[in-house]
């Protein structure tokens, strides 16, 4: 496995049901910049995660973490937070940020 | 059916809304305190239900000073059947996380089949509450619902989300909080003030909730810093000698309103 730099900063990227990254991702991208290494983690339907990870690294994502799950469509929330979850834990990320978004806050 | 609502107390949107610069708390005496539109809502979805439908007791509920306790009574008057109200001084600089235990203390405390809460309060605009409750109370969380039918044994609603909209539906017991596209509340009428005098009104501790509100073995935000906001500046005016037009296009690019 791969080791992630000490200053990785995870960014959760948001995916809009067309497959598109939410316009939130580019100032979370910058902003994680500004403070380390961004690390994007993208939690997506099947079949989007090649090409939202090539959007994530074209505004500043280092690394990009992606998961393909059909839970995303029938749950809220709790696909999300497992991943996150998982990513920070193998991560250990000195930051983490979210958008202040819906799904967000959740 | 039990329907708890959470409600807030909240210095009036319409007036000047201040934090003390010493201590970071809000500064009650600064403005005038009402009950936020956004719990009034909350509450307007549980009392319409009841209205339509028998054995449906909808508790207004709220941890907040001891001086908002009048802003609660307002849930009795417009038709909440009982308050609980959690007022303890040891609260008074609660992080999102001391709130959301103390809450999901609190509502377990009452029971619920349902809980409702506003989608963000208009003074702290947190909208984190929701969801650290759902995940507390180990039930199933739908969040900023612009729509909302209740049902014996399950809720479901609509939820905008970026890029589209979502119908969702949950199981009961359940927390959902809605969004300003849900309707005006009720105003309490002359019965419903008389009335609100002599429902229960609970209040508790802190202790009564077994939260101990120094846990230090708990993460906690701390605030580090506390400013007045600036003034606001005045805006800039274009007067239109034939390149209005333009020089807005130029304002707009020069500040990325575009």
């Amino acid at each position: 496995m791969t080791d992630f730099p000490a200053d990785s900063i995870l960014v959760v990227l948001e995916a809009t049901p067309t497959g598109e990254l939410a316009s939130s991702a580019a100032g979370l991208l910058a902003a994680a910049a500004q403070i380390g290494t961004p690390v994007a983690l993208a939690v997506t339907a099947p079949g989007q995660a090649q090409s939202l990870a090539e959007l994530a690294a074209a505004l500043g994502a280092e690394r990009v973490l992606a998961v393909e799950t059909t839970s995303t469509q029938s749950e809220l929330t709790i696909p999300y937070v497992d991943a996150l979850a998982a990513a920070a834990a193998r991560i250990a990320p000195e930051a983490v940020l979210i958008s202040n978004s819906t799904d967000g806050r959740d | 059916m039990k329907i708890v609502v959470l409600v807030k107390e909240v210095p009036d949107t319409y007036g000047e809304r201040k934090l003390d610069l010493e201590t970071g708390l809000a500064d009650r005496a600064a403005s005038e305190a009402v009950l936020d539109e956004i719990s009034e809502r909350a509450l307007e979805v549980a009392l319409s239900h009841a209205d339509a439908h028998d054995d449906v007791e909808v508790v207004a509920m709220s941890m907040a000073p001891e001086s908002a306790a009048t802003t609660i009574r307002k849930g009795l008057a417009m038709g909440a059947a009982s308050a609980v109200h959690i007022a303890d001084p040891g609260l008074a600089a609660a992080d999102l996380g001391l709130t959301a235990r103390t809450l999901a203390a609190a509502i377990r405390r009452t029971g619920f089949d349902l809980v409702i809460t506003g989608n963000l309060s208009t003074d702290g605009s947190g909208g984190v509450i929701p969801a650290m409750l759902a995940e507390l109370l180990e039930v199933p969380n739908a969040t900023a619902l612009s729509s909302v039918e209740i049902s014996e044994g399950s809720v479901s609603g609509t939820r905008n989300v970026e890029g589209g909209t979502m119908r969702v539906s949950a199981p009961l017991p359940a927390v959902i909080s809605i969004t300003e596209a849900l309707p005006d509340a009720r105003f309490p009428n002359f019965k419903g003030i008389m009335a609100a005098k002599k429902k229960p009104f609970e209040t508790l501790s802190a202790a009564d909730l077994g939260i101990e509100p120094e846990d230090l073995s708990v993460a906690m935000s701390i605030m580090t810093a506390i400013a007045e906001k600036p003034p606001r500046s005045a805006g800039v005016k274009i007067t239109d000698e034939g390149d209005g037009g333009t020089r807005i296009a130029e304002f707009l690019i020069e500040n990325r309103l575009v």
